[in-house]
């Protein structure tokens, strides 16, 4: 059951290991974090830390050995593989740290935002989908395909598209660890720009500029989370 | 472009695959693999029924394939009965009559005519030269002059002569002669031409209908005469004072170019009514009326029979063949989501489901897996009209084929999408990794192993026949033989890759151990080594893989050879050697067939200890040399027991027994006379048949207890040559029994045909596993193209790392070989009574072991390995070092 009134992110005592070499290897223990609406919530540590597993857990792509994990209202951490699917589908968008992982190559900019509404099940909004290109600086790409962006502007294409059909929660894994200091600027004022139109937006990332950019930072170390 | 209503990545699908040219290639032999055994299945099925069809047509005389009416035609008519047809008139009549029931049955040729009659002909101015053999079958026969080898005349009318019987009676063209029935007036004749005798020829089919006449009757005792030539007329004339009934018939046969078993069916309805109709004609026309005689209702219906018989095993092994072209299927599904895994992880991460990303495979997929399925079927059709029993199939077949291919494609499809699907939804939700390694330890091989246990002791085991009418039968496969091998085969397979496997990691375990050591001198063994070690399951999967394709050939291979050995031994033994030829003149060996041949004597009324046995006396210095003898057959070799056969002048010469114990008293009883012997019990001799015991003694002590054995000529090699050189030379045959007719009224090839489909699919197999092997080999080319780049590096040169790459996959292709070697010699040994299709009959299998089939299955690993260790060298080589550190994978 989904609640409206819910924060769009709430998780608690997570935790999660691989299998290596016949036993398992925990990467994350016991970590809890909430992410509101209309807010940019930064996860940072260094490598190894378990900051990629937990965006996945948080975006629903892997399930938790345990702890709960709330997705606007829904309880995804036990679902079944198609339950957790459709609350993906409807709640929840997610940026690959590669720019090119992002996006299909067949497609342009408008019909990536076009697909994104329609695979969330929300109508083409051919105007709102320009507003949000415009937004982001990409209106005069409209109409081109990936290979014909920058890395920068293909992240930010990529958070348009993740974002497109409303989703609550937005998950992005360093989304400007191959950009440059000023592409950087430009994907970070188009995470500021989705959280200000109601996203709950969590950033893993090593960048300072990002933490800048976050209303809230939580850092992970071995696996566990010390406060900022 | 029209979109359907659908998102874009699904309506844009069929028009973005070709893009990618490996996946459209790969999707499109994934298509053709599966629809490749599931269209041949129905073709094979037609083409051995019309190869059985064929097979039994080409081996039978035309004209008894046809149709063939006999009557006796009587030239005096009793006076009771002055209403009945005689003579000429009744000749025109007949004819007429069985031409308007011809003309009405497609593909039935027109009637040949045969009158013939017992004559005599002695020359007409001077007496015989050789009064005892002037007799002579008389013959008039349509059309004969275009059928013989004239020697020399055949100019004018006259009497055609054999040249034996001229060159006898000294008679040449232009010459006077009278011929004469017993009883009646003789009429003179000019003698028009002197012909080759038919018997010193190889039988042609125009004469093949007469052949009792002039070769006689295979183990009777009927004289034989020569034929004499002449036209109708004048036979009516000698015959026309005959008290005797001529002999008459006429032959009709079919064209049976093309024809099919479908085909021949409204011939053989024809032949029904042919019968009804001719027989309409009455005893006016045929008094007792008429004789009709055909072959091809029963030729038929072997065939279907044999169709009937393959039927079972034939689908479950193109179903087999198409279940593993569905492997491909599924790894070419799994080669798509490869290829798209950026698309899919995009979509995945968006919530779309396997379902939907099936449908996008199956909308992607779709042309080229239909094209690869139609090229399939053109592959299954050019196999079966090329290698097939026969390149004829009915319209139904051909039917059937197309349906079987579409519905295989479908399948092709499915499963392609299936794996696809599957594969997208393991992109975010793959299953624990737990739940691989239980079913993984689980001992899945005993399954099959218990099956073939089960198979061979509940299934039948026999050999059983099928009679139709009264000219042969069909034998049938006995299931078991087909299904406990396919399971043993399948059973042992496993283990091999679960032996492969445990060994490989234990291996590595104990590498593990071991502490870094220099570099090895051998760098290409040391790196294949290592890289087998490595992927353990990899390995196993190929040697287990390349295992099944090589056992079920070699076991296929073997069978076919030893039911075809074994049938040849049979026969051989039961005649003794390849040709044998009752004499009634001279018993002296032709020089021309003096290496080859032996004279023996039979006497059939033995009796040794109370019973009755068949006397064969041989003359030891040549009987081996003519006898037929197997090296595999059971017991002591022919040599041997024809040493055992000692001086005949000794008080009890050495003889050798086959059929019966030795008895207490081992007296032989010839007419009276009785002589003690030496006997040697023997499994079996040549001669031999499945009657009387069989007693092998030295010539002279047969012509010691009787002179009227009959002497026979034993002939090894090609009977139609001895037949030939026998004739020539002017010996008096009254029979001819050959090896290569024991048999004959059998149908064997259902069993020879299912094998032939078992190794053809088996052959299929391993063309999916080089499929399979190419497919792995271009998944893990961007790992290999890191590790060749990092070992160029290291001072590793092209051709090591190419030898590297022969060593781990030709080494692997080769274990799978010799596994699967192993595998069918265990198959073989375990199953190798079974291929005695005639067991009744001595000897036992007598096992054909397939040397060439194995040669070319090894040559086919080697090559596969050097394909691929150069494709795969080709791959790494293309990599760019800079383009190699960037890449995340």
């Amino acid at each position: 059951m989904t609640r409206t009134d819910a924060p769009a992110l709430r998780c608690a005592g997570v935790g999660h290991g691989y299998p290596v070499d016949g036993r398992v290897v925990r990467v994350l223990s016991g970590v809890g974090l909430t992410a509101e609406r209309a807010a940019v919530t930064a996860l940072t540590g260094p490598s190894g830390s378990g900051k990629s597993t937990l965006l996945r857990i948080l975006a629903c792509l892997e399930r938790p050995d345990e702890g709960t994990v709330e997705v606007a209202g829904t309880e995804a951490a036990r679902l079944p593989a198609r339950r957790r699917r459709a609350l993906r589908r409807a709640h929840v968008g997610y940026v690959f740290q590669d720019p090119a992982d992002n996006l299909l190559d067949y497609l342009t900019a408008a019909e990536h935002l076009a697909l994104g509404a329609r695979l969330r099940g929300a109508g083409t909004d051919a105007a709102g989908a320009r507003a949000v290109l415009d937004a982001l600086g990409l209106g005069h790409r409209a109409a081109h395909r990936p290979r014909q962006l920058s890395g920068g502007e293909q992240q930010r294409l990529a958070l348009a598209f993740a974002a497109a059909g409303d989703s609550a929660l937005l998950v992005a894994d360093e989304p400007t660890a191959q950009l440059d200091r000023s592409a950087t600027g430009l994907v970070l004022d188009a995470l500021r720009h989705l959280a200000g139109r109601g996203h709950a937006v969590v950033v893993a990332t090593h960048d300072p500029q990002v933490r800048g950019v976050a209303d809230q930072v939580i850092e992970l170390r071995d696996g566990s989370r010390t406060e900022v | 472009m029209a979109n359907w209503g659908l998102p874009a990545p699904w309506s844009r699908a069929p028009a973005a695959l070709w893009r990618r040219p490996a996946v459209v290639l790969a999707t499109v032999v994934a298509g053709l693999l599966v629809a490749l055994p599931a269209a041949a299945a129905p073709l094979f099925l037609s083409s051995s029924g019309n190869a059985t069809l064929h097979n039994q047509i080409d081996r039978s005389c035309q004209w008894r394939v046809g149709a063939r009416v006999e009557a006796p035609l009587s030239f005096a008519a009793p006076p009771f009965d002055r209403d009945r047809l005689t003579g000429e008139r009744a000749l025109d009549r007949r004819a007429e009559a069985v031409r308007a029931a011809a003309a009405t049955v497609p593909r039935l040729s027109r009637p040949v005519v045969t009158t013939h009659l017992t004559a005599n002909v002695v020359p007409a101015r001077r007496p015989a030269v050789a009064p005892d053999r002037t007799t002579v079958v008389l013959m008039a026969r349509d059309g004969f002059r275009g059928h013989v080898r004239l020697l020399a005349g055949g100019e004018g009318p006259g009497i055609w002569l054999p040249d034996g019987f001229a060159r006898l009676q000294g008679l040449e063209p232009g010459d006077r002669v009278a011929v004469g029935t017993a009883g009646g007036a003789p009429v003179p004749m000019r003698v028009a031409a002197v012909y080759r005798d038919l018997r010193s020829l190889p039988d042609q089919p125009y004469w093949c209908g007469l052949e009792e006449l002039y070769r006689g009757k295979p183990l009777s005792n009927q004289p034989v005469f020569p034929v004499a030539l002449v036209d109708t007329g004048p036979l009516l004339t000698v015959a026309g004072d005959s008290e005797f009934d001529a002999g008459q018939r006429l032959e009709m046969a079919v064209d049976s170019t093309g024809l099919t078993t479908s085909g021949a069916r409204p011939v053989v309805d024809g032949l029904t009514a042919f019968r009804d109709a001719v027989s309409r004609a009455g005893p006016a026309v045929f008094p007792g009326g008429p004789d009709i005689t055909s072959t091809l209702g029963g030729d038929v219906a072997r065939a279907e029979l044999v169709v009937a018989s393959l039927t079972g095993t034939v689908l479950p092994l193109a179903a087999a063949g198409a279940l593993a072209g569905l492997v491909i299927a599924g790894a070419a599904g799994a080669f798509w989501a490869d290829r798209r895994r950026t698309e899919l992880a995009v979509l995945s991460a968006r919530g779309v489901g396997p379902v939907a990303v099936a449908g996008k495979a199956m909308l992607e997929t779709a042309v080229p897996v239909v094209l690869g399925g139609a090229l399939g079927w053109v592959a299954a059709r050019t196999l079966v009209a090329g290698s097939g029993p026969s390149p004829l199939v009915t319209p139904a077949a051909v039917g059937d084929s197309v349906l079987a291919a579409a519905a295989a494609t479908l399948t092709a499809l499915a499963a392609l999408a299936v794996t696809a699907g599957v594969r997208a939804a393991r992109v975010f939700d793959a299953p624990p990794a737990h739940r691989h390694r239980v079913l993984r330890r689980l001992p899945w091989e005993l399954l099959p192993l218990a099956g073939a246990g089960l198979a061979w002791s509940l299934l039948d085991g026999e050999t059983t026949t099928s009679s139709v009418g009264t000219a042969g039968m069909v034998a049938h496969l006995p299931p078991r033989l087909i299904v406990a091998p396919v399971l043993l085969t399948a059973g042992l397979a496993l283990l091999t890759a679960r032996l492969t496997r445990w060994a490989l990691a234990l291996a590595r375990r104990r590498a593990a151990g071991d502490p870094a050591g220099a570099f090895p001198r051998h760098v290409a063994r040391f790196l294949a080594w290592r890289r087998v070690r490595a992927t353990p399951a990899v390995a196993a999967i190929l040697v287990a893989a390349t295992s099944v394709p090589v056992a079920l050939s070699a076991f296929g291979a073997t069978v076919i050879g030893s039911v075809e050995r074994t049938l040849h031994a049979e026969g051989q033994l039961i005649v003794g050697t390849d040709a044998v030829f009752g004499l009634t003149g001279s018993t002296a060996v032709p020089p021309a067939l003096g290496d080859r041949a032996t004279v023996t004597k039979l006497w059939t009324d033995g009796d040794l200890g109370g019973t009755t046995v068949h006397v064969l006396g041989v003359d030891p210095a040549t009987f081996g040399r003519a006898a037929f003898w197997d090296p595999a057959l059971p017991g002591p070799d022919l040599a041997e027991l024809l040493s055992r056969i000692g001086d005949p002048d000794a008080p009890s010469p050495g003889a050798v027994l086959a059929g019966m114990p030795v008895p207490a008293d081992p007296v032989l009883e010839v007419r009276g006379q009785r002589r003690a012997l030496d006997l040697t019990e023997a499994p079996q001799l040549p001669g031999k048949g499945p009657g009387y015991p069989m007693l092998l003694v030295h010539r002279e002590v047969l012509d010691g207890l009787t002179g009227a054995a009959r002497p026979y000529l034993w002939v090894r090699g090609d009977p139609d040559r001895s037949v030939a050189a026998v004739a020539a030379a002017g010996l008096g045959v009254s029979t001819v029994s050959r090896a290569d007719q024991v048999h004959q009224v059998g149908v064997y090839t259902g069993i020879t045909y299912t094998f032939a489909f078992l190794a053809a699919v088996s052959l299929l197999s391993g063309v999916i596993i080089v499929v399979g092997l190419l497919l792995h080999l271009d998944a893990r080319a961007r790992a290999r193209r890191s590790a060749y780049v990092m070992l160029r590096r290291m001072a590793v040169t092209a051709l090591a790392h190419w030898r590297a790459l022969v060593l781990e996959v030709g080494g692997l292709l080769l274990a799978g070989f010799a596994a699967g070697a192993a595998i069918a010699s265990v198959v073989v040994l375990l199953t190798r009574p079974d291929y005695d299709v005639d067991a009744a009959t001595a000897p036992g299998t007598v096992v054909d072991v397939p040397w060439v089939v194995l040669a070319a299955l090894l040559g086919a690993a080697l090559a596969t390995g050097a394909v691929a260790a150069g494709t795969a060298q080709r791959a790494a080589s293309r990599a760019r070092p800079s383009e190699v550190l960037r890449d995340p994978h």
